[in-house]
């Protein structure tokens, strides 16, 4: 029998301004030594339960706070400011904003200092926890020269250096790309099996973590718990209402459901039977129209640097493009280039048979919509209903419409700010389709966001496919490519390595060198075609 | 030059330039320029071209304040001497004030070169929480918050583009703009300053001064030494131009 870490009983909270608790009379205990998966839809309290863990609340939180939680047997309340903190370490998801020193060292040795360890100790230390996360050769580099992915095992080492007894990752591969995420995620699980470590994962995509994980807990959207137990028996037992509160399945789960496969589905690749028939769920290609964008020897250079070099691309109508890629390979930058939100260095750009720099400004962007990867960057007015009637002539009716089809109707007066991230997201598209454009670009759109926005979104987006628009998406999910994509581009370190239809890149390509992975069916065919060539 | 402790070295810049403030002497200015630029070029090993592209401002600053003074100074009642100065005939008095501004703007510089070529920002923050007992609450906020700056340059940028596309440009006037911009970067600073604060209590900050340190400070007597001869340079430098004249 294993001791009982962390017990968390009845604990509500109910901030200030809100009606509803944000967590409702929560109860649940965590092991010495479980690695325990929490999951949640958007806006369940996950984070809100974090700062709960580690102690931050009640002393931060402008509400109520109901309910104990109890650590190695001793209620919270108890410890001395900072002696939790030293206990319980979390890292969090945004990789930005989790240090306050300038180099790596002097980071870790922040916790060090916090923790008052004697400064002839700590160069041993440093060294020690740098080396569990693979960044010893980093030591002395300063911490925006390090990659996202380098930030997360840095800020994994600067908690590992106060050497908790239990670790929380909050989301720790939000903001990373699919090569980065597994790569943190191998670390950690390679941690887990080398020290006794106590994990609390909350993370909305389940995959990288099945090796390790015990236990899973669900809460539910009104944050009460909805399920605390196995992850076969969650996902068999729940899977439509998982679906329904917008928590991701593990992808072979969702696979097996779709080829509507017998319970209990399986949750890992080699758990998936031989000899399935596959239905591709594609969407039937359109027809093609002329060349709608064109670029000659374009290229973007910063402080001699080139970083984007395109000899020649273009773009026809009705086109769907996915443009993928490792992150900081400029995706972005050639998605901004084509639109000319930053100016080519050289080359030509032409788009509708014009050349970009001939445009006026107001008219090109009323034929290119840009979705950026913030919502909150393309918000300009006060409320809702502005914001998707902003620079239009008074169509009330069409507005109507649009604040119908994304269903914030009843926000219509709210603050775009004060939605909640899915909301924004629809809202930041909606901006995007008042002027009906011809050429539509988003960046990462389903970044870090649940399966319900993701599916609303991929709808909004196909609506204006159908409609005759052009799609431009930057997007690492392999899957949606191979659902909606009907050409790919590949760049890698600022070129275009691979331009083809979706099914030939699977079949020619090695995407792991680009730090990208087949998706599941196309995975599942390969398997299938060896078993079938050794037999 | 770098291994002064960063609170000595301000501390002798301030009075340094507290007592500059109090000198009417070109010749004293000029002497004290001089020595300060020896030390930082000669003991704080700084290219001699970047440490001139520095200065090149300041220059122009001077030149401005010089021509200024020189036009606009009121006459003296009884006008001394009239000097010859370029091809203007001018009361010797309004040129050797003229001069002292001008040069009084290189002393200050180059008391701030000193200082700012020659330290480190992070040893600076940290020795003022080690030797002026500077609150560490404090004193961690500035380090994380000047972690910020290039985060929210890149963030105007992008808003700025957003915007464009929007066609804010042209609908909208330039103060709406500017208010447009204010709000997504204001309340994203906010959100990072909390995050990172969070962050930083999570690793068992307090804010509290009973912590230790991996890069410690002292002031040894050399720092010492350095404040005292740059105090004692200044004192000579008056006593020479008063001998001088």
């Amino acid at each position: 029998m294993k001791d009982v870490l962390l017990e968390v009983n009845q604990l509500s909270v109910t901030f200030e301004e809100e009606s509803h608790p944000t967590l409702n009379e929560l109860s649940f205990s965590i092991k010495k030594g479980d690695s325990i998966l929490l999951l949640g839809p958007s806006g369940s309290g996950k984070s809100t339960l974090t700062y709960c863990l580690n102690g931050l609340y009640p002393k931060e939180l402008d509400g109520e706070m109901g309910g104990t939680i109890s650590f190695s047997g001793k209620p919270l309340d108890q410890y001395a400011s900072g002696q939790l903190n030293l206990e319980v370490g979390t890292v969090f998801q945004d990789p930005e904003t989790q240090f306050c020193m300038l180099t790596v060292e002097d980071e870790v040795a922040f916790g060090l200092e916090n923790k008052k360890m004697a400064p002839e100790r700590m160069d041993a230390e440093i060294e020690r926890v740098l080396s569990l996360v693979g960044l010893e050769h980093r030591r002395k580099d300063t911490i925006h020269t390090l990659s996202g992915g380098q930030k997360q095992k840095l800020a994994l080492a600067a908690v590992l250096a106060l050497s908790p007894s239990m670790l929380i990752l909050d989301e720790p591969t939000a903001n990373l790309d699919p090569a980065a995420s597994k790569e943190l995620a191998e670390t950690i699980c390679q941690l887990k099996k080398q020290q006794n470590l106590t994990l609390l994962i909350i993370e909305h995509n389940i995959d990288y973590w099945l090796p390790i994980i015990d236990r899973t807990i669900v809460l539910d959207r009104n944050g009460s718990l909805f399920f605390d137990g196995e992850m076969t028996e969650a996902i068999n037992q729940y899977d439509a209402e998982l679906e329904q509160r917008g928590i991701w399945l593990p992808e072979v789960t969702r696979f097996a459901k779709d080829a509507k496969l017998a319970k209990p589905w399986p949750i890992t690749a080699d758990q998936l039977p031989n000899g399935l028939t596959l239905h591709a769920a594609k969407q039937a290609a359109n027809h093609f129209g002329k060349i709608m964008l064109q670029i000659n020897h374009g290229s973007f250079k910063s402080k001699d640097k080139l970083l984007l070099d395109i000899p020649s691309l273009a773009i026809h109508q009705g086109e769907f493009i996915a443009i993928t890629g490792k992150n900081g390979s400029g995706k972005t930058l050639l998605s901004q280039m084509m639109t000319g939100l930053r100016k080519s260095s050289s080359g030509k750009i032409e788009f509708l048979g014009k050349q970009l720099k001939r445009w006026k400004q107001e008219e090109l962007y009323q034929q290119i919509g840009y979705v950026f990867q913030n919502p909150e960057h393309q918000f300009l007015s006060d409320s809702v209903l502005d914001e998707i009637a902003f620079g239009q002539p008074a169509s009330t009716a069409k507005t109507e419409k649009l604040i119908d089809e994304i269903q914030l109707a009843e926000h219509a007066d709210k603050h775009p700010f004060l939605l909640s991230q899915g909301q924004k997201r629809r809202l930041s598209v909606a901006t995007m389709l008042v002027h009906e454009p011809q050429l539509l670009v988003l960046d990462e759109p389903t970044f870090g966001q649940d399966s319900t926005t993701t599916a609303m979104l991929m709808q909004q987006v196909t609506a204006q496919h159908q409609r005759g628009c052009t799609i431009v998406m930057i997007t690492h999910d392999m899957e949606l490519v191979d659902r909606y994509a009907s050409r790919v581009l590949l760049v890698n370190e600022g070129k275009i390595v691979l331009d083809d239809t979706p099914e030939a890149i699977w079949k020619t390509a090695d995407l792991s060198e680009y730090g990208l992975s087949l998706p599941l069916k196309e995975a599942y065919q390969q398997r299938e075609l060896k078993v079938s060539l050794h037999a | 030059m770098h291994n002064i402790n960063p609170s000595v070295k301000a501390g002798t810049v301030t009075i340094a330039a507290i007592a500059v403030a109090f000198l009417f002497d070109p010749v004293t200015l000029l002497l004290y320029t001089g020595w300060t630029m020896a030390v930082t070029l000669l003991l704080g090993k700084i290219q001699i071209r970047k440490y001139f592209l520095y200065l090149l401002p300041f220059t122009i600053f001077a030149l401005g304040m010089l021509v200024s003074t020189l036009l606009f100074a009121k006459t003296p009642a009884h006008p001394s001497v009239t000097q010859q100065f370029l091809f203007w005939n001018l009361p010797s008095e309004t040129v050797q004030d003229a001069l002292a501004l001008a040069i009084r703007v290189f002393s200050y510089a180059t008391l701030s070169l000193l200082f700012v070529l020659t330290t480190d920002k992070v040893a600076f923050i940290l020795s003022l929480i080690q030797q002026c007992r500077v609150s560490p609450k404090l004193a961690y906020g500035i380090l994380a918050g000047y972690r910020f700056l290039p985060l929210l340059t890149n963030e105007l940028t992008t808003i700025r583009s957003a915007h464009l596309v929007r066609g804010a440009r042209t609908k909208t006037s330039r103060l709406t703009r500017y208010k447009q911009y204010t709000i997504p970067l204001l309340a994203s600073a906010i959100r990072k300053a909390e995050r990172t604060a969070v962050a930083m209590e999570s690793k068992g900050f307090t804010g509290e001064r009973d912590r230790t340190y991996y890069r410690s400070y002292h002031i040894r007597w050399t720092d010492w030494v350095f404040g005292f001869v740059m105090i004692c340079a200044l004192g000579l430098c008056i006593v020479f131009s008063k001998s001088f004249q």
